[in-house]
């Protein structure tokens, strides 16, 4: 039977207010300052000002927090510096994870890459890595994504477009043939826990047919339920509590056997720009995070086990300072819920490790090039919220997949700011501001009663259960669509300051035209070749693991060595959790 | 014969969707078809299945047309939803949850809106019941969202009514109105899993059983918990519903035969009046006159309302029709 | 005399993930006094199976996923073998300049791109029915 749960806002304010403050700015100081101000406001500022004196900011995605004219001391009046905001690498963290955070770093390119079938963007990552880069990001065509096989009607037309087809292990194969694995990170994006637990057991697979340990890859997953319940249109879903189990299934199962791989990225990205404020993004994907946590401590870990290694993925839009505090809030508030509500005594366990992309949704068709401007200015409030790693948008966004010449301008956007106008040179620059502080606190505040409402509707995987969560986002960005149309968001180039002259024609990526018929044959070929015996008790032996809910991960390894495709494993979670139909959020 | 008609009664299914917008958006060559074909029906079963929006009779419904179709039973589906008080628009959003069977020749499946239905058996449900009857479906499903007198009007309809119901009705039940529960011939609770002590389904089999005392009937209305999703509970539901077109066939038919001719015909004359008084009479001077008299209070409006129907000549008008 | 709703089936073309544009335009329709039949992601033999038996006046597909010119022209062609000549079909997205001219060729009545703003898609859309399904109807009188 399990102990009474308490709710994360009540724990927190509870540890918070034993805690001694010594505010930073003297009370006499104050009393005066606040005299002071009331006189200016009275003298100086305008009477429209002073009627106007709060104001909503709205862009697209925004918080909708209102602002004041000026901020002051008597803004933060019971600011602590050691409570609130410590030194960088120090408790609470607001000022960042490190002490040295971007001093002597650089940027280094990690493009999406992923097209055609397995052969053609081995090619490409090979000239890639001859070229310099580090790391890779390989994206998966939408077939596999949805974990359907290049062979399925479904897949007609789409296979090997806007990403890479893979349905078995020997496609997974050839997409690694000759590449050093072990000596590289490797981000293999599967956005869900399901296409997780059949893509990369298949690359763990290959992995073992080549003799490399596992415990020396390194790289990453998304592996989140958000990304595969929530902002997913797809013809078919499995149930959200069995996703969540997989997606701790995966955690559990690579944790113990894949020790340097980042197992999960807690998204926020992808659900802001489906249309949620920044609260909401952040309140949601750190529930999710506290759910995960708690799932796998009833498994028996520590919260250290996985924290450690615990990641986000937030998105940066375009209210600049706003997007600078909410990176620090939720820092501080990552660290209180660590320590103060799963007690864990490991610092590292409590940083808020985050990347960070620019967001698309912001951009626009018109005047594409306003968008490079754009995204250089949410790069630059990434900067200052002190992210692990940035990703900037290509600024034909709107138009199709980036071209080399658009992915190279994002690179060098960052390099621009690294190298060029001293932002990096010291570390959170903004921290003190009166502003900056007094933004940082109630943004904290707002995500915490966002958690505290979630909570008590019965947790994040519930909300997802009943819809509350679809519905919010629906309203939320059916409204923004008529703040775009009424000019209260104002967007230059489109809504307001248009121009008469056409759009410019933009270099556009082209597509390889026969990696349908390549896969389809390669699947027809495989399955004759294969033991059909030895690939049928796989999927059998999968299928019971599903409906005795036990950890399917070391099954599916089995149906990846049994030549089993990407399409029959889904089948089996498919028929062994049910079909699933998303509350209609219209 | 009219030309729809024609195409219809030869399993056409384009003709057949056709005739139905017109049904729906009521224009008067429907009305000519819908005679046509009037004498060609009576050989679907119609079942109808209603429940509060999110209980899940979509998954319910996809279930028992894969159900039916291993019959080789050819199917027509009229999935209601309603429509926006504010704009007269809507979302049909039934017709996403049977995406399985949108290539089956053998399942038409058609969404309408509510379009401000006042209560009573719509002119519109009727017609498309009898399109897909002549087209010769041997099942015809209605689905309908909610417990109100709409909906109940509509089960009117039906041979075999199905409710559905969720655990956390549990309080609901008790203060709803008597009326869904009465026409229900099947109830069917589901997410049932979500009822571990089988509260709900223990209050209603009370009921139930209270109800075949009270009313002396033959037909016990069996309470069946699925979970839809993992189709427990499915093939029972299925064989319920064999069971209750056999019951209804060998005791029901007759009088249900009697209680429909007499809803097609209140429904016709009441549509024939309503178009009267919209088209001939509603603009038309002698209202103007009326009025003017009415807000004078120099008539009363029963005075007023009888004076314009003796002075209109009704009979021309039913001629022209 | 009851003015006709128009009938609109909205549809995802193919397995793209997006959703947040066609379940916008769904609600602005609604809002605009149509009726929309929201069918998620389908291929475009289900597309128009489905447009034919629920007697739409229009549909409107989305793609934001690169698939737009394989899988358009699949649809134009399946909606012409089956004779929806009176039929409207609009293609809402992220295409190039190119791509759009392309799709204009293809046979679509009219291509939305990103922040595409209601009043074009519902002016559209009532401009495309008056010419393509009016035109074919017979007088809609009650006598």
């Amino acid at each position: 039977m399990q102990s009474i749960k308490k709710f994360t806002k009540d724990l927190i304010r509870l540890v918070e207010s034993g805690k001694k403050r010594i505010p930073l700015y003297d009370k006499k100081a104050l009393q005066k300052i606040e005299q002071g101000f009331r006189k200016w406001k009275a003298e100086k500022v305008s009477d429209y000002d002073k009627d106007n004196w709060r104001i909503t900011p709205h862009n697209i995605i925004g918080s909708e927090i209102e602002r004041d004219l000026l901020y002051t001391p008597l803004d933060n009046r019971n600011f602590d510096y050691l409570l609130d905001s410590g030194n960088s690498g120090q408790e609470p963290f607001t000022r960042g994870i490190h002490p040295n955070m971007y001093r002597g770093r650089q940027f280094t390119m990690r493009p999406l890459t992923g097209f055609g079938g397995p052969e053609d963007t081995n090619k490409r990552m090979k000239f890639m890595l001859d070229n310099g880069a580090t790391g890779l990001n390989i994206l998966f065509d939408l077939p596999t994504i949805q974990m359907y096989d290049s062979d399925d009607p479904l897949a007609r037309g789409q296979v090997g477009m806007s990403g890479v087809a893979i349905d078995s292990v020997e496609d997974m194969t050839l997409l690694f043939k000759d590449i050093p694995i072990e000596d590289i990170t490797i981000s293999i994006v599967t956005h869900y826990p399901s296409n997780t637990a059949i893509l990369f057991p298949m690359f763990l697979a290959m992995a073992k047919k080549r003799g490399i340990s596992w415990d020396r890859l390194r790289g990453s997953v998304q592996n989140d339920v958000t990304l595969e319940e929530v902002v997913r249109s797809s013809p078919e879903y499995i149930p959200p509590r069995d996703c969540f189990r997989i997606q701790c299934d995966n955690i559990e199962f690579i944790r113990k056997n894949v020790p340097l791989w980042n197992f999960i990225t807690l998204n926020g990205y992808n659900l802001r720009e489906f249309g949620a404020s920044g609260i909401t993004e952040m309140a949601i994907a750190i529930t999710n995070g506290m759910e995960t946590i708690e799932n796998l401590i009833s498994r028996g870990h520590e919260v250290d086990w996985i924290a450690g290694r615990l990641s986000f993925f937030w998105s940066a839009a375009s209210d600049f300072f706003d997007e600078v505090a909410r990176i620090r809030a939720a820092r501080r508030l990552w660290y209180k819920i660590i320590k103060e509500k799963y007690n864990s005594d490991n610092l590292k366990s409590t940083w808020m490790r985050c990347h960070v992309q620019t967001s698309g949704i912001s951009l626009t068709r018109e005047e594409p090039l306003n968008n490079i401007i754009r995204a250089a200015f949410h790069a630059l409030s990434v900067i200052f919220g002190g992210a692990q790693s940035l990703h900037v948008d290509s600024y034909d966004e709107a138009y199709s997949v980036p071209t080399e010449e658009a992915a190279l301008l994002s690179l060098r956007t960052q390099q621009i700011i690294q190298n060029e106008i001293g932002v990096t040179e010291v570390v959170d620059p903004l921290g003190g501001s009166y502003y900056i502080e007094s933004l940082t606190n109630d943004i904290e505040s707002r995500i915490i009663d966002e958690i505290d409402g979630l909570e008590k509707a019965g947790g994040y995987i519930s909300s997802i259960e009943n819809g509350l969560i679809q519905k919010k986002i629906a309203e939320h960005f059916y409204r923004e669509q008529e703040m775009i149309e009424n000019k209260e968001i104002k967007l230059v180039g489109q809504n307001v300051f248009n121009s008469e002259k056409d759009t410019p024609p933009i270099n556009v990526f082209e597509y390889p035209v026969n990696t349908e018929e390549k896969q389809r044959k390669r699947i027809g070929d495989l399955k004759n070749r294969r033991d059909k015996k030895k690939a049928d008790k796989a999927l059998r032996n999968l299928e019971q693991a599903c409906v005795q809910k036990i950890n399917i991960f070391p099954f599916s390894i089995s149906c990846a060595e049994a030549d089993c495709t990407v399409g029959e494993i889904f089948k089996v979670f498919k028929k062994s959790y049910g079909l699933w139909s998303p509350p209609i959020i219209y | 014969m009219g030309n729809l008609a024609k195409k219809i009664l030869k399993h056409d299914i384009k003709a057949a969707s056709k005739l139905i917008r017109l049904v729906e958006d009521e224009l008067s060559e429907a009305n000519r078809e819908l005679q046509e074909l009037y004498r060609h029906t009576g050989n679907s079963h119609i079942i109808g299945i209603t429940g509060l929006p999110g209980s899940g009779k979509s998954t319910i419904i996809n279930n028992l047309l894969q159900s039916f179709r291993r019959q080789n039973k050819s199917i027509g589906v009229i999935a209601i939803d309603p429509s926006s008080p504010f704009s007269g628009g809507s979302i049909l959003g039934d017709r996403i949850r049977l995406m399985d069977h949108s290539m089956d020749e053998e399942i038409l499946v058609k969404s309408i809106a509510t379009r401000g239905w006042k209560g009573g058996v719509s002119k519109t449900t009727i017609g498309i019941i009898n399109v897909m009857d002549a087209l010769g479906k041997d099942i015809i499903l209605i689905e309908t969202a909610g417990v109100g007198q709409t909906e109940i009007d509509i089960m009117n309809l039906s041979h075999t009514t199905i409710v559905v119901l969720v655990p956390e009705m549990g309080d609901y039940i008790q203060t709803m109105k008597a009326g869904i529960l009465e026409i229900a011939n099947i109830l069917v609770i589901n997410k049932s899993d979500k009822d571990k002590q089988n509260v709900l389904a223990q209050n209603l089999n009370v009921m139930v059983d209270l109800e075949k005392k009270l009313n002396n009937s033959k037909w016990k209305t069996p309470v069946i918990s699925t979970e839809a999703t993992t189709t427990k509970g499915m093939k029972e539901l299925f064989e319920s519903i064999q069971k209750h077109i056999d019951f209804f066939r060998d005791t029901k038919f007759s009088e249900y035969l009697f209680r429909r001719a007499i809803y097609e015909i209140e429904v016709e004359i009441n549509s024939i009046i309503r178009d009267i008084y919209s088209i001939k009479i509603k603009n038309s001077e002698a209202m103007n006159v009326v009025i003017k008299s009415l807000i004078l209070k120099k008539t009363s409006p029963r005075d007023a309302a009888l004076k314009i129907l003796k002075e209109h000549n009704l009979n021309s008008y039913l001629n022209k029709i | 005399m009851l003015e006709r709703k128009i009938k609109v089936l909205l549809s995802k073309l193919g397995l793209d993930v997006h959703n947040r544009g066609v379940i916008t335009v769904s609600k602005q329709l609604r809002d605009e006094g149509m009726e929309v039949i929201y069918i998620g992601n389908a291929l475009p033999e289900e597309i128009i199976n489905i447009a034919i038996q629920e007697a739409v006046d229009i549909i409107g597909v989305s793609s934001l996923a690169g698939a737009h010119i394989q899988l358009g022209q699949d649809l134009i062609k399946i909606a012409g073998k089956k004779h929806l000549n009176d039929v409207g079909i609009i293609i809402g997205g992220i295409f190039s300049p190119q791509d759009v001219k392309r799709l204009l060729e293809i046979g679509f009545d009219d291509v939305f791109t990103a922040g595409a703003m209601k009043k074009d898609i519902i002016g559209s859309i009532s401009r495309i029915y008056k010419k393509k399904v009016k035109n074919k109807e017979k007088k809609n009188k009650k006598f």
